[in-house]
């Protein structure tokens, strides 16, 4: 998403490794208690702008949400007034706007994203808990499976060199840079409508009920492999042209070279050479999964598939403003998570990055 | 600047991606003054395929998918350029003070940045998008401007904090110019194709948000952009009733956009980063 | 690093034992054991066209509660049913209703009418019902305006009072037609627990309609046929045992699956349907003909009456005379009108069509002409066009730029509006269009802050039509002025005692002769006065069918039910039947 994701030249969180004149021997529990000072701080701002945002829109609310409800009649005007009244309080938008964001602050932290406006009365966590299980089980499969495959195919291409490599180059270069939903609306119209092997739309068959059982599961799955397809052909691409740079930058550093001078067997210099390129990988896949919900918002509508996509996307047209700030909320929880967690193990792995992150801030 | 440009012209890869672009620029530009119908209005009914009336077929309601596609290019492509300034200016200008500066000044600005880095853009997209009453393909550019500079910020941070202990800075400081002065005619030119650099990144990563956001209902309202020709043809089922000229042609603009574009990048990286090139 | 491996195992295990509980966890409303399998396609009817997002609530108090609870009558039940084919309260819960004397409505409910648990439903649910209006702020609450008393006489029969000081019977009428009844044990203990109904999601619904709910995800929507229905021996058995509705995320979804008789009977707007019978589909509409549809409500250009120069009825003339209502008919809504008339009352298909006076049309109304527009311009206003081609009036006031507004995305109501405004530009009214997001043009409307502006005005058909258009297009009572509250209806802030006097009389009479004069006279105003002006004819509910796997649907040429999927299209349930 950000332009600079991937690119092996900017500085991102996965090498912070930059303005480490000033070592500080503090311990892991200073660095721990300032990284999470600074994400909190990071959450609280990012929750003021869910809340703020959506606000400024001029126009009421729950007047164009009377409106939608009401569209093609059936509630007389007389009623409108008193739904109005009552829809107000029931959202608490007749308070002050401070008064407001406090409730907002406190429902967040225990767990009450708030009430639909165009769902009413279905809760927004409600909604995310019936969604995001959809959108997880194609993200992290093509997340984790992605990775393995892209990182296998990015080390026998730097390793082998040749025409392998350049097949495998260029075609990662092209899926992961292909946007994905390109892919996706592409893959729909070859596999679905032209070549009819896949559902084109759905996450199961009309007229079934969901469960555990040998039929629903086989047509789950079926409904679930272009999708999924779709996200991992991407993944596959992103991590096979990391791997690639990251192993060519390790085959071509000095130590690799003084081995090979000093006539180490080329086994175990390879063994050396990969596990040093796989740990900025292992980041990466961490830091993928801060991306697993928000990263594929509109390959659900392309496939027509349920989840987060999808709900944000129906939210949006109906401009459903509590169901709208619970996804983004979701979004930047996860990604927020993620990042957290990936700084506070190299804390933990790598005390000098530790030390340069206390001396830098 | 022109030594760099001379430099650059020497990648096959960044020509390939240059010419690429520029030809799609050209289409976007020239296209519809060549053809000035407007894209809005009706020349035929729901999908019409193409003919030699509608060379690429027509949209759901009716429109020319050609001349939407040229208009389509042109809007996105500015959308795409206003972010991609908007957010290098914003970048550029907290980095280079923050890393020239040093300090509280640093401190300050990289917390900052550090906590809108940490914020995933496509969330202050969705909201930014929900909260202006109409959506212009300006404002549409703004959006995605305000939302994409950290990462330039931080980038040229750290290039200008590098450069603040070099000679020329000091030579420069003792003749007590300030720090505007000093930043624009003694920092800048030295990060220049850093810049350039990261200036493409966000036209690219502009090009898509504006596609992202249309797809998922928050495109330009009142204006044709590739992303809004998508959001159409998806809401429209283009795909399922077959109508492939309604949604592959703006699927092949934003892929070779993309393309070039990353051409464009990695020729660039293989002349200012030797060690890539193999 | 073994270790490690270990770990990421465990974690991706535990991830997938969750999403798997979790995606499996459907809502399968009150069953005790979740239904599983495929339903059969013989026994099963697909709808389509009334549920977009994810179902939330099916309780009837929620405005936006999911299919089918507020837009049919399958789940919850009314007493009655308006048919827009006889223009009738047809008996649904209800037996007869009449009036007895001229203030006292009896209604007499259907022989053994049950809920869905077994239990009796009685007069008690029905005077609980009413009742639950007067306490919290429901969609029928205003019916209490026209209720003096409500009492059961026994527990089949209920007399309602007239309230003499608003003596209006059509609109209690038309209550009568549109308040879904509920069970009072059910809903007593929800008021006991949570001190109103409006919070109450009522995921497990007990109705006394045909279906029950059986199950529902964001996917779909399914119903099983209740056996013991009370009113089977009455009206039968409805023909599918299942109904699903399946929650696509368009209409155009919903549209595509019609085609390919996925869906069976939909409620959405399909553009250029003829073309599907081209194709020799078994799809049907109600009329295969233009318009296709039952016209019934009118997309309205609402003009602001109170800003000078929209304030003169002839600028707002002139400009009704500019617009090209057959291009509207013909390429905004696929057809799917006549072309608009200078009335507020439908001119044809609906009842009200009795009230309608084509002669007043040709002598005070106004059609598409450009030349009249500009005679008006220029002789009554003594207007000059100035260079730019737009005319000014004589006190110097530019008749323009008005903007037109309409939300973002409706691109029908988008398209007809491009026709008004190169309509009235090329006769020298200078009018541009405003597409702003759903919220700020609602904003604009209620608060009387726009020049133009197109929305629907009391949009459904009931005993009470064309009353309740009329007034919430002309009546100027309790309407705040622009910029000083919100309004509910009269957008356009027109203002005429005289109308009010009217739509009084209309509503304490129900003498045919003496409202069809009342009607005519409000329309001869509304057609001089010009406050707005109707764009289109618009059917009340699109009522498109495939018959690939059933059969019966209603048609004009077979009219066994209205063209409703509401209140009396109930019936058309009981008239289906599998094609195999």
């Amino acid at each position: 998403m950000a332009p600079a994701a991937g690119e092996g030249t900017f500085p991102s969180p996965q090498n912070p490794q930059y303005g480490c004149e000033n070592m500080l021997k503090s311990g892991f529990r200073k660095y721990l208690a300032k990284k999470i000072a600074w994400y909190s701080l990071a959450l609280i701002i990012a929750i003021a702008l869910n809340f703020f945002l959506p606000r400024l829109i001029p126009g009421n609310p729950v007047q164009s949400m009377l409106h939608q409800m009401t569209q093609g009649g059936g509630v007389a005007s007389d009623a409108m007034e008193r739904l109005y009244t009552t829809y107000m309080e029931e959202f608490g938008l007749n308070k002050p706007i401070y008064r407001q964001f406090i409730d907002y602050f406190v429902n967040v932290f225990t767990g009450d994203l708030g009430t639909s406006f165009m769902l009413y009365p279905g809760k927004v966590a409600n909604l995310i808990g019936e969604a995001l299980p959809w959108t997880l089980a194609i993200q992290i499969p093509a997340i984790l499976i992605g990775w393995l495959i892209g990182n296998v195919l990015g080390a026998m291409a730097s390793y082998k060199g040749g025409r392998f490599d350049s097949t495998v180059f260029t075609t990662a270069l092209v899926f992961s840079n292909i946007p994905y939903y390109c892919l996706a609306i592409l893959l729909v119209y070859l596999f679905g409508v032209q070549l009819n092997l896949f559902p084109i739309a759905g996450g199961h068959s009309l007229g079934m009920f969901p469960g555990l059982y040998f039929d629903f599961v086989v047509d789950a799955i079926y409904h679930w492999m272009l999708p999924f397809l779709s996200m991992i052909l991407v993944a596959i691409g992103g991590q096979a042209i990391g791997m690639r740079e990251m192993s060519i930058y390790e085959l071509t550093s000095d130590y690799v070279n003084y081995s090979k001078a000093l006539g180490l067997r080329d086994k175990k210099v390879v063994r050396y050479v990969f596990r040093n390129a796989m740990l900025p990988q292992i980041t990466g896949l961490a830091l993928s999964f801060g991306t697993m919900v928000g990263g594929a918002l509109v390959t659900e509508s392309v496939f027509s598939y349920p989840g987060m996509g999808s709900l944000l996307f129906s939210a949006i047209r109906q401009n459903d403003y509590p169901v709208i700030q619970g996804v983004t909320l979701i979004i930047t929880v996860t990604v927020l998570m993620a990042n957290f967690l990936v700084d506070v193990a190299y804390g933990f792995i790598d005390p000098r990055v530790r030390a340069a992150q206390l001396g830098e801030r | 600047m022109a030594e760099i440009l001379t430099l650059l012209f020497k990648s096959k890869r960044f020509i390939a991606g240059f010419v690429l672009f520029a030809l799609i620029l050209g289409f976007g530009i020239l296209g519809p003054l060549v053809n000035p119908q407007d894209p809005t209005r009706s020349i035929g009914g729901l999908y019409d395929a193409p003919s030699t009336q509608a060379l690429l077929g027509t949209d759901n309601l009716g429109h020319d998918i050609l001349s939407q596609l040229m208009h389509g290019t042109k809007t996105s492509l500015l959308i795409g350029l206003i972010a991609g300034i908007v957010a290098t200016l914003i970048g550029v200008t907290i980095g280079s003070l923050a890393g020239y500066r040093g300090g509280l000044t640093d401190e300050i600005l990289m917390g900052l940045t550090n906590i809108f880095i940490t914020i995933p853009p496509i969330v202050i997209l969705i909201l930014l998008s929900v909260a202006v009453t109409s959506r212009s393909a300006i404002g549409m550019g703004m959006i995605i401007g305000v939302t994409g500079w950290p990462w330039t910020a931080r980038a040229v941070r750290a290039q200008a904090s590098s450069l603040r202990t070099r000679e020329h800075i000091d030579v420069a400081r003792i003749t007590g110019i300030g720090t505007v002065e000093m930043v624009i005619r003694e920092v800048l030119p030295y990060m220049f194709s850093y810049i350039f650099m990261a200036f493409i990144l966000q036209l690219t990563g502009a090009i898509a948000n504006e596609a992202t956001l249309s797809m998922l209902g928050l495109g330009p309202s009142n204006s044709v952009s590739l992303g809004m020709m998508l959001h159409w043809a998806l809401l429209w089922e283009a795909i399922r009733v077959g109508a492939w000229w309604a949604f592959v042609p703006p699927v092949f603009f934003l892929t070779v956009i993309s393309f070039s574009l990353m051409l464009m990048n990695s020729g660039m990286d293989e002349i200012f980063n030797p060690r890539l090139r193999k | 690093m073994r270790r490690s491996y270990f770990i990421v195992a465990a974690v991706v295990a535990v991830i997938a034992i969750g999403l798997v509980t979790g995606l499996f966890e459907g809502n399968s409303g009150g069953l005790e054991s979740p239904p599983s399998g495929r339903l059969k396609r013989e026994e099963t009817l697909y709808k389509a066209g009334h549920q977009f997002g994810p179902p939330t609530s099916f309780s009837p108090f929620n405005t936006n509660a999911a299919w089918p609870t507020n837009s049919e009558e399958v789940l919850y039940e009314t007493l009655f049913g308006y048919s827009l084919v006889s223009g009738q309260l047809e008996p649904i819960l209800g037996k007869s209703l009449e009036w007895t004397d001229g203030s006292t409505l009896t209604i007499t409910l259907q022989p053994d009418t049950k809920w869905q648990d077994g239990t009796p439903l009685t007069t008690e649910d029905v005077i609980y019902t009413f009742e639950l209006g007067k306490k919290y702020a429901v969609r029928y609450s205003p019916v209490w305006n026209y209720i003096a008393d409500l009492k059961a006489v026994d527990d089949r029969t209920i007399e309602i009072t007239l309230n003499p000081d608003d003596p209006h019977k059509a609109m209690l009428e038309d209550y009568m037609g549109t308040i879904r009844i509920v069970p009072k044990h059910i809903w007593s203990q929800v008021e006991a627990k949570d001190g109103t109904v409006l919070r109450h999601a009522n995921t497990e619904p007990v109705g006394s309609g045909p279906y029950k709910l059986s199950f529902f995800s964001p996917q779909q929507i399914v119903l099983e046929r209740d056996e013991n229905y009370w009113g089977i021996p009455i009206y039968g058995t409805p023909g599918p045992k299942n109904i699903v509705h399946p929650i696509f995320k368009s209409n155009d979804a919903a549209n595509l699956a019609l085609e390919k008789g996925q869906i069976d009977w939909s409620q959405s707007f399909v553009p250029e349907i003829w073309k599907m019978w081209e194709k020799n589909l078994p799809v049907g509409t109600w009329y295969d003909e233009q318009p296709y549809h039952m016209p019934a409500s009118i997309p309205t250009l609402w003009i602001n009456v109170n800003k000078h120069p929209l304030n003169l009825p002839e600028v707002r003339r002139a400009l009704a005379h500019a617009i090209d209502y057959a291009k509207i008919a013909e390429t905004a809504v696929s057809r799917y009108s006549i072309p608009a008339k200078s009335s507020l009352i439908i001119p044809e298909g609906v009842p009200e069509a009795k009230y309608y006076s084509e002669e007043d049309v040709k002598n005070y109304g106004w059609e598409y002409n450009p030349e009249k527009a500009v005679q008006i311009l220029e002789q009554e206003l003594g207007a000059k066009r100035g260079k730019d081609g737009i005319y000014v009036l004589p006190d110097g006031t530019r008749l323009g730029t008005f903007y037109v507004e309409a939300p973002y995305g409706w691109t029908d109501w988008m398209t007809t509006l491009e026709v008004v405004a190169s309509g009235a530009r090329a006769i020298g009214i200078d009018v541009q269009t405003k597409f702003p997001e759903t919220p700020v043009w609602a904003d604009h409307r209620d608060s009387g802050s726009f020049d133009l502006l197109m929305d629907t005005p009391a949009g459904g058909q009931s005993p009470a039509q064309p009353w309740m258009r009329i007034r919430d297009l002309m009546d100027g009572r309790d309407v705040p002025a622009a910029g000083e509250g919100t309004a509910y209806r009269n957008f356009g802030r027109y203002e005429n005692p005289k109308v009010g006097e009217l739509l009084d009389q209309a509503a304490a009479t129900t003498d045919e002769a003496k409202l069809t004069e009342i009607y005519q006279e409000l329309n001869r105003i509304f057609m001089q006065d010009a406050p707005a002006i109707p764009l289109q004819y618009r059917a009340w509910e699109f009522y498109e069918f495939n018959e690939k796997h059933w059969t019966g649907f209603a048609t004009a040429d077979n009219p066994v039910a209205p063209p409703q999927h509401n209140f009396a299209g109930v019936r058309v349930y009981f008239n289906l039947e599998p094609l195999r």
